[in-house]
This record gives structure tokens, C-alpha cells and sequence, in this order.
């Protein structure tokens, strides 16, 4: 069977072996950190991944006693776990600060390599087909942000593997020479574009499960086929009080305000500023349409094609949030890209 | 001591300063008061600023809250209106009754066209079996065909048979060697442990009468050994039983000379002792006798010491009273030249002071005025609030009648789409129960219509199938 980023035109051989059973109860165990807001403290966990069952154990380092049961948490997988990473587990964001042991270490080390590359010029056109063929070939995007005219992306993923330069010439033989480059992470600390045509435009947040499920290029590919414009882009991590600060319009107006303040805060979501070439002062409304229903069953029935339709799962994960409100578009996008 | 004399200058003096001084502590005291109220005018002007600034704050968090409300207000309205359109796209999209039967009718005849095209298909295959059937020539050339094949089939399976049987006893006999190589293998095995276990035996029982003769030795060795210990004891305790004797003799002669020499010594000591008792007896007698001519002396020398204190003492009391008289002229001197001081420091302060009466009366005429102009701006600025507040609270309280139409509005608007969505949840229900009544229907009509054509299938299919078997009957009976 091809991958599913073969109907885009890439032609892109797999390059990653293919994944071996995880050992009978292979335990991976990391030091998490969780700021305590009631008591102001970061607090120090050691949270353990139980590969065979994929279930998780906290244990409080301090007090020196079992903080959370082994219990099944599906939100959490192996993928999300490495140094730097953050994860939610029963509404509390943990950051991995370190391994725990030296077989995790060992393991992840290898596992969780980070690099960075840059879609330039005219590929940036083509950002959506990169992002899904990075996707497709084992990594984990980390961090992500359109700087000028350019697109820097840190892809995590185990680079023994998978050879990055491989993977770049394969790309490149498809969009041109030169099209994405590999860069060092000095990148992402360059000056941010300028907001601008804030009036016109709309916000577009890619939900977190969406992000993980690597649906992110596909995503992008579509809105941008669908004749909008990207004028901004960045990766955002939402704590809880900033989720529900930009949420609270939807407070005792839908029932799934709590889930989708939770959700956002669940993981790294992508906030893109839009705008529509067609028809600029339409922008929100169109991209409503494009979104479809709230309710990805209902767009299912109604907007086959929309975006909650094809990557929705349920009210909650409905892959994308977008700006209801005409007038709160300049709202939205200034929260996000001038206030963040 | 203090000279006598104008008592009534110092009472007066006196209470003038003291009436000075409590109209002193009275401007003091209002000055005081003044300066209370000015450090309280200053406060309260802070507090004033300070409540201004939080109801500023506070009405900027309102604006805020009603922006809020307002765009809530237009999301519910918005996702409500969408909500509704997207309930009746839904049931616009769902299925009409005449629809559905439309859709059922043309199903059914689209299966029983199915199956009328299978059964003209089943025929025409009968049909031209049965013509095939028919047909002798054909019938003929297909028998022979059939027992050509037939006879090929059995030698085949005969040559796969005796092929099979080959190789089965070509197995059992090799299997029969194997285990009789096994068996020989076996049987040299038990052979040589039964020899090697006789050895062992043997072996075991050379080493257990070594080991018991070698007993028997040492238990006779360990006897004799005993017995010359027993000997040996007996010779030492006799040793031992003399020394013991010698040395209880020599223990008692040393004790009895020690005896003595103890009752020499003792008698001497007694005879020192009474010598040294009577010259000490004769020692005290004499310090006694010293000790009183002493103390006699003394006495002697203090009633001597007595009478001329006494003659001194007089002497003393003579001169202090010429002493006396000669300072109290003196004292009177110093008192006039006093007094005349007094009065010159009296009234330098008189003018020191009504030059700080003069500052202070000045500076309270000062702090009167700008207290005066403080509480005249105070009252304004208490007239242009008043006013404020008044046209404030009008404005508040339109507000209020305002919002709580809302409210009251909202309220309504909520009332009724509560009852919109339960009616519509209820007709969503019932909709729903008939769909699924209606679909149990179709299913049912559907199989037992599938079941009818089924039997008439199977009916036809047995009858086919027992002229099949029929005419296969013959064909084995042909064939045998």
C-alpha cells in the first residue's frame, strides 16, 4: 500500500525500517515538571512509559510516593515523549526535562534527534506537501514558524535511521534545487514577520490531536488550494489560563467549552493568519465554509470536503478551530501573533 | 538654704506663667486640630483619587464584560440560526416515505429481476443438458470419453498406491534396524554399569574395614592413655595437699608476731598521750589569765577616748555657730543682687515671647485663611460630585431598567428555544422510531421475499439435482 502522502506526486522512498514489537514490559522513565499554580511551585515527577500496554505511572520525587497509578492514558504515546517535550496528563501540563535513567537516555538520545529545515522561496507554495512528506518519514515536528519568506521547521525523529539528506534530495528533485535546506536551530530566533492586514484576515488553529496525528501538511495543503493566503504561521503551546482567555467567548455559549480548553491545551497546535485572495472582507465566513460544521458527523453529511469532515474524530477533536464572529478575526489573530 | 522673703513675687509670677502657658497649650492645640484637618483634607483627597481610579478600572472591566456579552450574544445567535439550518439541510437530506417506498419497489424488482435473469440462465443450462442428454451420438463419445479417463484415473491412483506401499515398508524396515541397532546399544550399556557398579562395591568394602579396624586401634590407644593420666593426677594431688600444710604453719607464726608487736606499741602510745594532755591543760590556764588583763586595759582606754570626744564636740558646736551667723548676712546680700537679676531675665523673656506670640498669632491667621479657602474649593468640588453622582445614578438606573429588559429578554428568547429544541427533540425521536420500525418492516418483507424465492430456487434445484443423480446412476451403471 503507498503512503498516504503518495497522492500529492511525491514519489519519496521509505527510507525508515520498519518498527519492531516493542519488548515484553519495556519501561521508558523521564523527570517531568509540573508548575503548581495554587501553590506556585514547580513540582518534579518521575512519569513512566510502559511500552508493551502503553500505559503511565507517576511517581512525586519530593514526597517520595506514587503520584498516579499505571493507568491507560491514550493522549500520551511514545512518540510525544522526549527531552523538552510536553505533554498533558489529567489537565496538568508536564515538560520532559531530563531521562530518568540511562536506558532511557540511550534509547531516546537515538530516538528524538532534532534538526531543523528551511522551506524557501517559491516551495514555501508547497509547504503543506513538505510538512506531510516530513511526516510520512518518521518525524516529529517540534517546533515550526514562518519567518521572512521562509519557513523554519524543527523536525524530531531518530536521524540513524532515517537519512535527513536523503530525504532532502528526494524533495528537492520534486520542487527544485535548493527548494528546502537544512539550517541549525539559530534559525527560530530570527525576527518574527510583522503582523499586517490584521483587518482582513482570520485565524486558523490546527488542534493539537491533529499535530499528532501528522495531519498538519495535508491540512495546510488544502486550505492553501482552497484560495487563501498565509500570511503568518507559528507552533503554539497553550497553557490553561491562555486557552481559556481565548476561548471565553465560547463560555455558556457551547457545551464543549471545557473539552476544547482542555484539548488546546493537550499539546502543540499550529495558528495560521489568513486571508482570502477572492474575496478579502468575506475571509472569515469563507473559512467557516471551508471548516465546515462544528460537528464533524454533521459535516460529514453536509460538507463532505470540509476540513472537520475529512479530519475530525468528534465535537471535541474537530480538527480545527476558526474564527466564528466576522469582527473577531482581528481579535484572534492579534492574540495570537502580536499578544502570544 | 533658700532666703526667705517675697513669697507673693514668685505665687504671682507663677501663675501669670501658668496662664501664659495654657493659652499656649489652647493655640497649640487648636493649631493642632488645624493641621488634622489639613493631613486630613490631603488624605482624603488620596482616597478620593484612589476610589475614582478603581470605579475607572471598574467601568472599563464592565465595557469590557459587555463587549463580551454582546459578541456571546451574537455567537449564540449565529451557531444557533447555523444549528437550525443545519437541522433542516439534515432533514431535508433524509429520506421521504415515497421516496423510501419508491426506492424499496425498485429494489424489489431490480432482485426479482435478478432473480428471473438466474432462472432463464438455469434453464437454458437445463435445456441444453437435456439436449446434451438427448443427444446419442454426443452421449456415446462422452461415455467413452469418461471411461478413457476413468481408466486412466484408477491405473494412476494403482501406481500411487503401490508406490505408497513401497515406501511405507521401505520406512518400517528402517525403522526395524534403527531399533534393534538401539537395542544392542542398550543392552552393552547395562552390561558395563552392572560390572563397574560390582567394582564400586567391592572398593566400598575394602575402605569400610580399613576404616574399622583403625577404629578399634584408637579406642584402645585413647584407654591406655587415660589410665596414665589418672596416675599422673593422683602423684600431683599428694604434692599438692604437703605444700598446702607448710604454708597454713608458716601463715600462723607470722600472725602471732604481729600479735605482739601490736600490744607494745599500743601501751607506749597511751603513756605519750597523758603527758601531752596535762601540758596542754597548763597552757590554756595561762592565755586566760593574759586574755582578761587585756580586755581590763581596753576599758580603761575607752572611757578616755569617751571624754575628750566629748570636749571636741563642744568646741565644734561653738564654731559653727559664729559660722552660721556670718553666712546669713551674707545670704541677704546675695538675695537683693538675686532679685534684680531675676527681673532683667523676666523681662527679656517677656519679649522673647511676644515676639514668638506675634509669629505664631500670624502664622495661625495663615493656615485660618488657606483652610478657609481649602473647605470653600472642598464644598465646590462636594456640590459638582453631588451633582455628578445624581446625574450618574440617573444614568444607572436607566441602565439598569435597560439590562434587565435584556435580561428579561433573554430570558424569554431562552424559554422559548428551550422549548423549540424539546419539541424538536421530540419529533427527532419519534422520527427516528418510525425509521426503525419502517426499516424492521423492509427487512422483513425483504427476507421473506429472499426466503419464497429461495424455497422455489431450492425446489427447482432438487428436482434438477435427482435427474442429475438419476442419470448419473446410469452412467455408473453403464460403466460396471
Amino acid at each position: 500500500m503507498l503512503p498516504h502522502w503518495a497522492c500529492f506526486g511525491f514519489h519519496v522512498t521509505l527510507l525508515a525500517p520498519p518498527l519492531q514489537a516493542p519488548k515484553e514490559e519495556t519501561r521508558y522513565a523521564f523527570v517531568v515538571e509540573w508548575y503548581d499554580p495554587s501553590a506556585s511551585l514547580v513540582r518534579k515527577y518521575q512519569l513512566i512509559f510502559y511500552t508493551a500496554d502503553g500505559t503511565l505511572e507517576m511517581y512525586d520525587l519530593k514526597n517520595r510516593r506514587t503520584f498516579l497509578k499505571r493507568c491507560d492514558y491514550p493522549g500520551v504515546g511514545e512518540k510525544d515523549l522526549f527531552k523538552g517535550g510536553i505533554i498533558t496528563v489529567y489537565s496538568r501540563q508536564l515538560t520532559v526535562v531530563e531521562y530518568a535513567d540511562s536506558y532511557t537516555a540511550s534509547v531516546f538520545e537515538k530516538k528524538a534527534q532534532t534538526t531543523v529545515a528551511v522551506v524557501t522561496g517559491e516551495a514555501i507554495a508547497s509547504m503543506g506537501r513538505v510538512i506531510d512528506a516530513f511526516n510520512s518519514s518518521g518525524f516529529v515536528i517540534s517546533e515550526l514558524a514562518l519567518l521572512q519568506g521562509e519557513l523554519a521547521l524543527a523536525l524530531t525523529g531518530d536521524l540513524s535511521s532515517i537519512s535527513f539528506s536523503d530525504l532532502l534530495a528526494q524533495i528537492n528533485s520534486q520542487l527544485g534545487e535548493g527548494a528546502v535546506v537544512e539550517a541549525t536551530a539559530d534559525v527560530f530566533s530570527a525576527p518574527k514577520p510583522q503582523v499586517f492586514d490584521i483587518d482582513l484576515s482570520t485565524l486558523l488553529l490546527i488542534r493539537p490531536h491533529t499535530v499528532k496525528a501528522g495531519l498538519l501538511g495535508r491540512m495546510v495543503d488544502q486550505v492553501m488550494g482552497s484560495g487563501f493566503r498565509v500570511l503568518n504561521m507559528k507552533m503554539v503551546q497553550l497553557s490553561r489560563p491562555n486557552a481559556q482567555e481565548f476561548l471565553e467567548v465560547y463560555k455558556g455559549v457551547v457545551p464543549e467549552y471545557a473539552d476544547w480548553v482542555e484539548e488546546l491545551t493537550s499539546g502543540k497546535g499550529v495558528a495560521l493568519q489568513l486571508v482570502n485572495d477572492a474575496k478579502p472582507e468575506a475571509t472569515v465566513m469563507a473559512l467557516r465554509e471551508l471548516c465546515g460544521a462544528h460537528d464533524p458527523e454533521i459535516a460529514t453529511h453536509l460538507h463532505p470536503h470540509s476540513l472537520r469532515a475529512q479530519y475530525g474524530e468528534n465535537k471535541t477533536k474537530n480538527a480545527v478551530h476558526c474564527t466564528d464572529l466576522p469582527e473577531d478575526g482581528p481579535l484572534e489573530v492579534d492574540y495570537f501573533f502580536t499578544l502570544l | 538654704m533658700a532666703p526667705r522673703g517675697a513669697p507673693d513675687y514668685l505665687i504671682l509670677k507663677r501663675r501669670k506663667a501658668e496662664e501664659d502657658r495654657r493659652a499656649y497649650e489652647g493655640y497649640t492645640r487648636s493649631n493642632f486640630k488645624a493641621e488634622t484637618n489639613a493631613e486630613w483634607e490631603i488624605r482624603t483627597q488620596g482616597v478620593i483619587e484612589n476610589t475614582q481610579t478603581k470605579q475607572r478600572y471598574e467601568s472599563i472591566r464592565r465595557a469590557d464584560q459587555q463587549a463580551l456579552d454582546i459578541r456571546r450574544r451574537k455567537l449564540a445567535e449565529m451557531l444557533g440560526a447555523e444549528q437550525a439550518m443545519f437541522q433542516y439541510q439534515l432533514e431535508s437530506l433524509a429520506e421521504a416515505p415515497e421516496q423510501r417506498k419508491a426506492r424499496m419497489e425498485s429494489r424489489a424488482k431490480e432482485l426479482k429481476d435478478k432473480r428471473e435473469q438466474e432462472r432463464l440462465e438455469f434453464v437454458r443450462q437445463q435445456y441444453e443438458r437435456q439436449w446434451r442428454l438427448a443427444c446419442d451420438p454426443l452421449r456415446e463419445l462422452e461415455s467413452k470419453a469418461i471411461l478413457r479417463a476413468t481408466n486412466a484415473a484408477r491405473a494412476y491412483q494403482i501406481g500411487e498406491k503401490m508406490k505408497a506401499l513401497e515406501m511405507e515398508e521401505e520406512e518400517n524396515r528402517a525403522f526395524d534396524e534403527l531399533w534393534e541397532r538401539d537395542r544392542q546399544a542398550k543392552l552393552g550399556r547395562e552390561g558395563r554399569e552392572d560390572e563397574a557398579r560390582r567394582m564400586m562395591d567391592m572398593e566400598h568394602k575394602m575402605v569400610l574395614d580399613q576404616q574399622v579396624a583403625e577404629l578399634h586401634d584408637s579406642r584402645a590407644a585413647e584407654r591406655e592413655l587415660s589410665m596414665e593420666e589418672a596416675e599422673m593426677m593422683k602423684v600431683q594431688w599428694e604434692i599438692e595437699h604437703q605444700e598446702a600444710a607448710k604454708v597454713e604453719a608458716l601463715r600462723r607464726e607470722v600472725l602471732e608476731n604481729a600479735q605482739k608487736e601490736l600490744h607494745e606499741f599500743n601501751k607506749q602510745k597511751r603513756q605519750q598521750l597523758s603527758v601531752s594532755v596535762a601540758e596542754e591543760r597548763e597552757a590554756d590556764l595561762m592565755r586566760l589569765q593574759a586574755q582578761l588583763d587585756a580586755e581590763k586595759a581596753e576599758e580603761q582606754r575607752e572611757v578616755m577616748a569617751r571624754e575628750a570626744m566629748q570636749k571636741e564636740t563642744r568646741l565644734f558646736a561653738e564654731h559653727m555657730l559664729k559660722q552660721k551667723r556670718a553666712v546669713a548676712s551674707r545670704e541677704a546680700e546675695i538675695a537683693v543682687a538675686q532679685k534684680a537679676e531675676l527681673d532683667k531675665a523676666w523681662e527679656k523673656r517677656l519679649a522673647v515671647w511676644g515676639q514668638e506670640q506675634e509669629a505664631r498669632e500670624k502664622l495661625m491667621a495663615q493656615v485660618l485663611h488657606e483652610r478657609k479657602m481649602q473647605v470653600e474649593r472642598k464644598l465646590q468640588d462636594v456640590k459638582i460630585d453631588k451633582s455628578k453622582q445624581a446625574e450618574a445614578r440617573v444614568r444607572l438606573e436607566d441602565e439598569l431598567a435597560r439590562v434587565n429588559q435584556i435580561e428579561a429578554q433573554k430570558l424569554e428568547e431562552g424559554r422559548q428555544t428551550r422549548l423549540e429544541h424539546s419539541a424538536l427533540l421530540q419529533n427527532q425521536i419519534k422520527e427516528k422510531a418510525f425509521q426503525k420500525a419502517a426499516a424492521q418492516f423492509n427487512k422483513a418483507q425483504e427476507r421473506m421475499a429472499a426466503e419464497r424465492a429461495e424455497a422455489a430456487y431450492q425446489a427447482m434445484l432438487h428436482d434438477q439435482m435427482s435427474k442429475t443423480s438419476a442419470s448419473m446412476e446410469k452412467y455408473t451403471s453403464t460403466g460396471t
